[in-house]
């Protein structure tokens, strides 16, 4: 295997439950609980689940947008893995946004609307203090020709409010980009759009990642895009990487009971197609002070003993080529 | 699932009361001193004021009785007992009459008044007979019959930047028990075809033609009143926003017998309705015991559900289900529509599904209409539409649809985006992303044609025949 | 909820102590006293009669023991002795004085909270029709106004050329000569009753939220309003106690027209506003289109689901507006001659009557206090979100 880009180790992040100003908190929801994965470099991990499971959580602390409160995230820099978990220095955090960007979900939210295209492209830049004005609006200009906004002229001063949702994630991409980083979180970043430029902003993705030899950790509910966008799907449920592998092997050979719930819950659009309902009690709950065991168990079909008095299983590889944590993959196959 | 009676309502009616006082006074005040006796006349003297205030009681109820509107007569009989009562409060209290006189009196208002609200009733009744006749004639002419023809309906908004031509033209039929399902990108115009049905339009909103048959009734011709009453006893909606449709202030039960109120009038019991609410509740698999509860106590797939339980809780004939799931999770998602599946086949319910999410629209409808900025350009059995789209947009809007099934493909993206309703390119509005447009495509507008006549099948493009057949894999990776 | 009440209670009395330490820290540490002023720089007195007196009340002590001393006789009861008023207790006076601006202003909050939801809600509902300017340009016009001004121009057209309201003052001498109450004894009981029939009221609204059958708690409520009103009729004529003494509570209610008026025309502008934006705010939510579509009458919509929900935030405001209560605007007692608690604080900072400052501050931050809890607890009713917390 190649060097991994980022690694991920036992990354965790408890949110503490306010109780008030006069008592210390003594109840936490586990909202990311102890997840490592790698992701190569050019390669693009999709993080699926549902709401609350934690994947945007894992993506805002893997940019830093929060910190966690245990775990690493290294850094391939220069040949070496570096831990950025714990880096705090303003000039570390200032080269460590060069090499990691995001891409948010709401393009309406996430451009200023008081600042041009021009101004939201080249910021990355002034804060890195790459190049001059002149090359900055060169830079720009040429990010905005491969996001497909062309002639870029055109669109470098105009302002959010003047531009359509595609449009506006298109810069959002593009400002992303334009610091050149290895590794690009993407939130959703379709799940706003409709479904006619949902699968020309995914193209340009991909376009861009082979282009750029960029990495993404691409987040999504929907299974259908993450099998179109990413080369190995992990699933989280409650703060936990349930399951993870290549996304072809995955989704064609799930092993956990969730990932096989959610895969029979997907609505396919070709009426001929009979789908099997999801086997999945209960509804999703949240990770305040989960007793060590199984996360899933409460709405598992196949529970055994074995679940309810062990830890939560480890993901390991099973008798399938990808990673499971179950105890019960035995009694999925039957 | 037994229906509720529809009987009459009973309840205080403060307008026709006011009315029947008012006429009382009146009456008092002309009538003076001819109706109050003098001393010794006594015998003779209450005959004529009996006789006297019959006329002015008959009138103010009959009056009354109409005031308060022919979908509740009895309020003729409620100004007979207002009459009554001010006569002997205005008697005891103000006047130094003879307790005899004021009970006289007061028996004449009453005598005149319970007449004259009886007759009201018989007005009312009729009218309103006559009504329903009309209505019910239509709906049992046939079974194949629709039950909500949507024939050329043509909105559009009032905008600062000019008018949005929102729905164009669009024409549909449901029938009894069918499931039907709109599907399009946001700014399409489906959501504004739903709340055309309702008349639930912004002030902005202006019907340009068109009609709205629900029935053989022209919903777009009613009066604002008439429209009331047949909301979501006729037609209910499923809103695209579980989590805000319900008022966090009220429990879910206040909320849903604040509807069943307002439609069944006051004659259901509490018990009745509580028995209801608990049916409701099971039908959609809620406990029975959660419906005193907070919405806020729900999650949001519990949420859908009690509206699902809201939206039956009147009888109404159709529901419309805006986006019903779009803010829910997957597991989630696929319940509810299992949910409503099992609704739909249960009570013979007919539904409007309206979804940007094909796939969606692909599991749940039998009938499907595709509509692209604001008008309607597809429309036939979904099966069909699915295996063998005509319109170039649905072509390539399911080109481009990701799946969890299948071969792995690549997928062809739709280029340029929707356009602006303002200012609608002329021709075809579709002509400017379509690979196939000609000419003709752009100068001429083309109509729904139906191009199979056995299952209605009907598109609105002039080169549909150009239109690729669908390879189940797409474009091969 | 009585666990909640109990644990706001024990904070409220934490808070209070600090509050009570920083009045007594802040006033002393004023320059200047009463004392010296009126002792040590009088010629007329001597020196050494001076120093005795100043013994005696014990202000040669370190601060840390007047300090520890104050707060020992304060939770005793005890507030000293004015100095301005000399010899009166400190607890007189402001029991004098605080009946007087607890009836005018409360009945003050209530009526201009009352007219400003009612017409924000107005204004909202019918939003960009003519109606709508008017109110809101008229209003805002009262409210910018320059206050005293405008209070003096009403006083001098309902006062004196249309003579329907007395000038000012609190009550009308002629009519109190042989008086056999005190008119702080009737401030008392007027206040009593607002206390008792505003309780009622509420504990009833908030009892019939048990009921689950919409009809019949709404018959319930107006029973029980109807059944208070009786009570309050029976007690102001019938009874030997109220019918008494209603000729002098009633000369008390009328001179309170005027500045009830007054205060309420510049003050319902700014609950308006919120109103309003609260209002359309609320109507924009999904539950008002679900509320429509279900048929209901749009008096129904506009009143049970638009304005109920937007009353959230407004109620909010009135946490800020009960401590207003208290201090009572010196502006307004001043011009409608009304000596309340305003002008009291104001003459006893100014005259550095430094024990009568301090208990006076110190009745304005328990009363915001007590009003702080009284409308969060109105708040957990009114909005069943915050209930599960209260649990």
């Amino acid at each position: 295997m190649t060097r991994p880009l980022v690694r991920v180790e036992n990354l965790t992040k408890r949110f503490p439950i306010a109780r008030n100003a006069f008592s210390r908190a003594s109840e936490y929801v586990h909202a990311v609980d102890g997840i490592s994965f790698d992701i190569a470099p050019g390669e693009t991990l999709g993080l699926v689940g549902e709401s609350g499971c934690g994947k945007s959580t894992t993506g805002k602390l893997m940019v830093k947008l929060l910190e966690a409160s245990s775990g690493r995230i290294m850094l391939e820099q220069d040949g070496e893995m570096v831990d950025m978990a714990g880096i705090t220095a303003k000039e570390d955090l200032r080269r460590f946004r060069h090499r990691v960007q995001m891409i948010f979900q709401d393009p309406f939210e996430s451009l200023n609307p008081r600042r041009t295209v021009y101004d939201t492209i080249a910021e990355p830049l002034t804060v890195q203090r790459i190049g001059s004005v002149r090359e900055r609006e060169e830079r720009a200009m040429r990010l905005l020709e491969l996001v497909g906004l062309t002639p870029p002229s055109t669109f470098l001063f105009r302002y959010p409010h003047e531009l359509s949702g595609g449009q506006r994630q298109r810069i959002a991409i593009a400002r992303a980009l334009v610091v050149d980083p290895a590794f690009v979180v993407a939130d959703e970043p379709t799940s706003m759009l409709d479904v006619s430029i949902r699968i020309s902003i995914m193209d340009l993705m991909l376009k861009l990642a082979e282009q750029l030899n960029v990495s993404y950790l691409y987040i999504t509910h929907d299974l259908a895009v993450a099998r179109y966008m990413c080369d190995r799907i992990a699933v989280m449920y409650l703060g936990k990487i349930v399951e993870m592998g290549n996304t072809e092997e995955l989704l064609g050979n799930p092993q956990h009971p969730y990932t096989r719930a959610l895969l029979a819950s997907v609505p396919v659009p070709d009426p001929s197609h009979h789908r099997e309902g999801a086997d999945i009690r209960g509804g999703i709950s949240k990770a305040i002070n989960p007793p060590p065991r199984c996360r899933f168990i409460d709405r598992c079909p196949l529970a055994a003993e074995v679940c309810h008095t062990s830890d939560h299983p480890p993901l390991e590889v099973g008798n399938v080529g990808h990673l499971v944590a179950c105890y019960r993959t035995e009694a999925v196959r039957l | 699932m037994s229906r509720v009676s529809e009987t009459r309502p009973r309840r205080l009616h403060l307008p026709a009361i006011a009315l029947g006082i008012g006429v009382m006074a009146l009456a008092n005040w002309w009538l003076g001193g001819w109706i109050t006796p003098a001393e010794g006349e006594y015998r003779a003297g209450y005959l004529v004021i009996l006789v006297a205030l019959l006329l002015p009681g008959f009138l103010g109820a009959l009056g009354s009785g109409l005031v308060a509107g022919h979908r509740r007569p009895t309020h003729g009989l409620m100004a007979a007992l207002g009459m009554f009562a001010a006569e002997v409060i205005w008697g005891a209290a103000g006047g130094d009459l003879a307790i005899g006189t004021v009970v006289v009196r007061a028996l004449g208002f009453a005598g005149g008044a319970a007449l004259g609200g009886y007759a009201a009733d018989r007005v009312g009744a009729r009218l309103r007979s006559g009504r329903s006749r009309a209505g019910d004639g239509d709906a049992s002419a046939s079974d194949r019959a629709p039950l909500l023809a949507v024939d050329d309906l043509t909105m559009h908004y009032r905008t600062s930047d000019g008018w949005v031509s929102a729905v164009d033209g669009v024409s549909f039929e449901l029938h009894r028990g069918e499931a039907l399902g709109l599907v399009g990108e946001s700014g399409c115009g489906k959501t504004s075809v739903a709340m055309s049905l309702l008349r639930l339009l912004p002030e902005n909103a202006e019907f340009r033609g068109g009609s709205v048959r629900l029935n053989g009734i022209d919903l777009l011709d009613v009066t604002e009143d008439e429209m009331r009453t047949r909301r979501w006893s006729d037609i209910a909606m499923v809103f695209q926003g579980a989590m805000n449709a319900w008022n966090p202030v009220y429990t879910v039960y206040e909320q849903i017998r604040e509807a069943m109120d307002t439609h069944f009038g006051g004659e259901l019991a509490e018990e009745q309705i509580r028995d209801r609410v608990g049916e409701l509740f099971d039908l959609v698999g809620l406990n029975r015991a959660m419906v005193d509860r907070y919405p806020h106590e729900f999650s949001g797939g519990m949420r859908q559900r009690a509206v699902i339980a809201m939206a039956l809780s009147c009888d109404p004939q159709v529901i419309i289900a805006d986006e019903p799931t779009t803010a829910l999770d997957v597991i989630v998602q696929d319940q509810i529509l299992e949910e409503l599946k099992q609704v739909q086949t249960a009570l013979g319910m007919s539904i409007i599904y309206i979804s940007h999410d094909i796939a969606v629209i692909a599991e749940v409808t039998e009938v499907m209409g595709v509509m692209y900025a604001g008008r309607l350009v597809e429309l036939g059995p979904t099966a069909e539409v699915f295996s063998r789209p005509r319109h170039p947009y649905t072509y390539l809007l399911l080109q481009s649809t990701p799946s969890v099934t299948g071969p792995r493909r690549v997928l062809a993206p739709l280029e340029g985006e929707p356009p602006n309703l303002v200012d609608p390119p002329t021709g075809c509005r579709f002509h400017p992303r379509c690979p196939y447009a000609d000419q003709r495509c752009r100068e001429e507008n083309p109509t729904l044609e139906v191009i199979d006549p056995e299952s209605g099948y009907g598109v609105a493009c002039w080169n549909w025949t150009s239109v690729p057949l669908r390879t189940r894999k797409g474009v091969e990776a | 909820m009585i666990r909640y009440i109990a644990r706001r209670t024990v904070q409220m009395f934490v808070l209070f102590i600090i509050f009570l330490t920083l009045t007594f820290l802040l006033l002393t540490a004023l320059p200047g006293d009463t004392v010296k002023q009126r002792f040590a720089t009088n010629p007329n007195i001597p020196p050494e009669a001076a120093q005795l007196a100043i013994e005696r009340l014990g202000l040669d002590k370190p601060l840390w023991e007047q300090y520890s001393s104050y707060m020992w006789n304060f939770f005793r009861g005890d507030f000293g002795f004015s100095f301005l008023q000399y010899p009166r207790p400190v607890s007189d006076i402001i029991l004098e004085r605080l009946p007087r601006t607890l009836v005018l202003f409360l009945t003050v909050l209530v009526s201009y909270y009352i007219l400003g939801f009612v017409a924000g809600k107005f204004i909202a509902w019918r939003r960009g029709r003519r109606g709508e300017h008017a109110i809101t340009i008229g209003s805002v016009f009262l409210y910018t106004v320059f206050y005293p001004w405008f209070a003096l121009m009403l006083i001098w057209f309902f006062a004196f050329y249309a003579d329907v309201v007395p000038i000012n003052k609190f009550l009308d001498p002629e009519e109190w000569v042989d008086a056999p109450f005190s008119s702080n004894h009737v401030f008392m009981v007027i206040f009593g009753v607002m206390l008792v029939a505003g309780t009622v009221a509420l504990t009833l609204w908030i009892l019939s939220r048990r009921i689950r059958d919409p009809a019949r708690r709404k018959r319930t409520v107006w029973v029980g309003y109807g059944a208070l009103a009786v009570v309050m009729l029976w007690f102001w004529y019938l009874s030997d106690f109220g019918s008494a003494r209603r000729l002098y509570a009633g000369d008390i209610l009328h001179h309170m027209i005027l500045p009830v008026v007054t205060i309420t025309l510049i003050s319902f502008a700014g609950i308006m506003l919120l109103t309003r934006s609260s209002m359309l705010e609320t109507m924009r939510e999904d539950f008002i289109l679900t509320a429509r579509a279900k048929g209901l009458a749009e008096k129904t919509v506009r009143d049970r689901h638009a304005a109920r929900t937007a009353l959230l935030p407004v109620t909010t405001s009135l946490v800020i507006a009960v401590a207003t209560v208290i201090d009572g605007g010196i502006i307004t007692e001043t011009v409608y001659s009304w000596p309340g608690m305003g002008e009291l604080l104001f003459t006893s900072v100014v005259g550095q009557d430094t024990n009568l400052a301090i208990a006076a501050f110190s009745f304005v931050g328990v009363m915001a206090m007590v009003g702080h809890l009284v409308v969060d607890i109105l708040y957990m009713f009114l909005d069943p979100r915050i209930r599960v917390t209260g649990e």
